[in-house]
């Protein structure tokens, strides 16, 4: 049991923290909100993208909880690059599923930087994120399948270059995940961009014909694996919220020591002090609580250690939004501007906070595990 | 619980062997005795009969070195000890003496002292308690205005002392005194007092509750010898300062926190009075609770070389009393009028309960009031977590 960053992980860490002084030096809310094709390279060079992969698959073999590290390590970026959402939910999946010709093929795009890859799993805005019922059919006829169905928040679903849009093989309740390349005909891809500059989608399928190897194909029920890619996307999100956090933590601090007033630096003041040191607690509950779910998530896998993520996730939210109000309000109006990363972070951490389970979701995984009733 | 997975085969097997102990030497009577304990302070007479069972292992003195008498546990294997026993519901132990006074005079005793002090701590001869606080200095602790006079080969006490735990009960008193009229710290001793010399009156101090935690204790004109101090002349605060820190190594909340959660909802199943929203308030304590038990073993247990070990103990008392606190409020949230009934039913036999009728818990959640403010209130230990932060900024 040791909690100091192991040789490996610090190494990890420093990594990230070289690339963000080089590349990820924007100082305010709106500055550079689109997909950089040069830095998705660089990640794939790092083998960050292949961090969680197995080392079978082209990966670096590494747990699950080292991917976390890292995720918190680039979090202060902020960055449009959709790193969070390609390595737990493309990644791991692709990862999971048995090898074949295409799967093997686009992974090693994937992997490559060269292609980006979106789960297009929920069909409805409104809809929570676990446990959700698939009404998207998949057809088959002859060699082929057809499908039909309506995908909602599909987290890169435009930019990326093929979909793995989950179905049901004709009127059989098992659950098929496929392979569908954008330019498949029948399909339409609607992006919506995010507040926080990311980008999502809507997906209509109408009739969109594949051949049957689209179909990827795995040792577990499908509807386990994606249920295991979006806990992991969850405990991945936590990480980048307490990233962004404490980065929030460090403007705030800077700032008060700055900023002058009645003569003296706002951070002279007892009051602001305590402040700053409530948001450190909040800071250290979150922290105690990743480290419980990286060690549950990598001893246990995601799956059995989906009460720890959910508290981390719970949690990710409630410090998430004490740092951004507190950091806001310490800023004072120059808070409220787009001239600052303050705002920049608050929006990351209200989109993290709806994305991949919401608190109030996580609260019932929580209470149903702990029988809090 | 929280461990699993996370323990080497050595110190799972540890807390294999805990439990079996605490299966085998906790019974049913001490558990519900601790239960009903009206403060997280430990009672003397049920961790009398506790410490004689723990005795033959060294358990009450895990932390303290083979060599003196304890069982020099890992600090895992202590934490593994201390969270268990106050999971199950084991009488707590008085710090004063085992944790306070006796690594203390290991640190900075002299060869005589030590033989003298550790060994009737750990046998339980001598019952300590502490002289700190002062009328005039509470936060501040650094003022204390007690005077120790050297005539010839004595020390003459002059001054008082107060909110002194137990001092009803203690033969023995430590206190932080001052050697010379300067105001710096190093005009600071500490000295050790037999609570039964001429010249020392105990004067309680009764809580709103109604308990008898807390004493003022009188000097007048105490002589004590010179053989009484503990370190030397002038550095008291550095002992004191050490005594201080130490706790970190042996105190562990979690376990008996994680009780006191259970005990709630167990109570939350059986509410008349449902709060709205109540289930999903108790989840987002455990979810605190959870992150405490981290934060405890990460901060104060894993990580004892560290370097900002001070602002870490800070961090961990401010979020094991404001838990506490929490637990305690959400218990009178859900509770009526039933609670103005003081049954016979409802209450154990404390020591310190002297007589206003009210459930235990009840007692306890007044009296744990003080958990923020004793042993360095919160604005103090946020003030020193603060002092870390500013240190982090400039390197």
């Amino acid at each position: 049991m040791d909690f100091h960053a192991a040789p490996e992980q610090q190494a990890l860490i420093d990594s990230a923290v070289r690339l963000l002084q080089d590349h990820y030096s924007q100082t305010t809310s709106n500055a550079r909100t689109e997909f950089d094709a040069e830095r998705w390279q660089q990640f794939a060079e790092l083998g960050w993208l292949g961090t969680a992969l197995a080392e079978g698959n082209g990966g670096l073999g590494l747990p699950e909880s080292m991917l976390n590290i890292l995720v918190e390590a680039l979090a202060p970026a902020a960055m449009p690059e959709p790193f969070v959402s390609q390595v737990s939910l493309a990644g791991y999946l692709l990862n999971a599923a048995s090898p074949s010709a295409r799967r093997d093929e686009c992974m090693a795009k994937w992997l490559a930087g060269d292609e980006l890859v979106a789960l297009a799993h929920h069909e409805a805005r409104e809809q929570a994120c676990f446990g959700q019922p698939v009404h998207t059919r998949a057809t088959a006829r002859g060699d082929e399948l057809v499908v039909q169905g309506h995908k909602a928040v599909v987290l890169d679903g435009g930019r990326a270059d093929r979909l793995l849009v989950s179905a049901r093989l004709n009127d059989s309740a098992a659950m098929l995940l496929l392979l569908v390349p954008q330019d498949a005909p029948g399909l339409e891809v609607t992006r919506h961009a995010t507040f926080d500059g990311r980008e999502l989608a809507d997906v209509d399928l109408n009739g969109v014909v594949l051949s049957r190897d689209a179909r990827l194909e795995f040792a577990e029920p499908v509807a386990t694996r994606i249920d295991a890619a979006l806990r992991s996307f969850a405990l991945h999100l936590a990480a980048d919220s307490l990233g962004t956090a404490k980065a929030l933590f460090k403007l705030s601090h800077e700032h008060l020591a700055e900023r002058e007033q009645f003569g003296v630096k706002l951070v002279e003041f007892q009051a602001l002090q305590h402040r700053l040191v409530d948001m450190q607690l909040a800071i250290t509950r979150l922290e105690s609580l990743l480290a419980l779910a990286r060690t549950r998530s990598d001893a246990d896998g995601v799956s059995s250690a989906r009460e720890f993520i959910a508290a981390a996730k719970i949690q990710a939210g409630v410090v998430g939004r004490h740092l951004a109000h507190e950091s806001v309000q310490l800023h004072g109006a120059i808070g409220m501007t787009e001239e600052l990363l303050v705002g920049r972070y608050f929006k990351r951490l209200t989109a993290n906070e709806l994305l991949g389970g919401t608190g109030v979701e996580h609260l019932r995984v929580f209470r149903a595990q702990r029988a809090l009733s | 619980m929280l461990f699993a997975g996370q323990l080497s085969d050595e110190q799972a097997q540890f807390r294999e062997e805990v439990r079996a102990f605490l299966a085998e030497h906790l019974d049913a009577g001490m558990v519900a005795a601790d239960d009903a304990q009206r403060s997280m302070v430990a009672d003397p007479e049920r961790s009398k009969a506790w410490i004689a069972l723990l005795r033959p292992r060294g358990w009450h003195a895990g932390h303290i070195a083979k060599e003196f008498g304890g069982a020099g546990l890992s600090p895992i294997e202590n934490y593994i000890l201390h969270y268990e026993m106050g999971l199950h519901g084991a009488p707590a132990l008085p710090p004063m003496g085992l944790y306070y006074v006796a690594p203390t005079a290991i640190e900075f005793g002299t060869q005589a002292q030590r033989d003298e002090i550790v060994p009737r701590v750990l046998d339980g001869s001598d019952y300590w308690c502490q002289g700190f606080s002062e009328p005039g200095s509470g936060s501040d602790l650094a003022s204390v205005a007690m005077f120790a006079e050297r005539r010839g080969d004595a020390y003459f006490l002059n001054g008082s002392k107060i909110w002194t735990t137990d001092a009803q009960h203690a033969n023995k008193i430590f206190c932080l005194v001052r050697t010379r009229r300067e105001n710096t710290r190093d005009a600071l001793s500490f000295m050790l007092v037999d609570m039964a010399a001429a010249g020392v009156t105990v004067r309680p101090i009764r809580l709103f509750s109604g308990d008898h935690d807390f004493n003022q204790v009188f000097f007048d004109d105490v002589e004590i010898p010179v053989e009484a101090l503990l370190g030397e002349e002038g550095n008291g605060w550095a002992v004191a300062k050490f005594l201080l820190d130490i706790e970190r190594g042996a105190f562990v909340f979690g376990g008996r926190l994680r009780r006191r959660f259970v005990r709630l909802c167990e109570r939350a199943q059986n509410c008349a009075t449902p709060l709205a929203g109540l289930w999903d308030k108790l989840a987002q304590l455990d979810i605190e609770l959870l992150a405490y038990e981290v934060t405890e073993l990460r901060l104060g247990h894993a990580a004892l070389d560290r370097s900002n070990a001070d602002a870490e103990a800070s961090v961990v008392k401010i979020e094991w009393t404001e838990l506490a606190q929490r637990i305690d409020e959400l218990h009178i949230a859900i509770s009526g009028p039933e609670t103005l009934y003081a049954d016979a039913a409802a209450r154990g036999a404390s020591t310190r309960d002297e007589g206003i009728a009210m459930p235990d818990w009840l007692a306890g959640y007044f009296n744990n009031r003080a958990a923020s403010i004793y042993g360095g209130s919160n604005e103090v230990q946020r003030n020193l977590v603060y002092r870390a932060l500013k240190q982090q900024r400039r390197r």
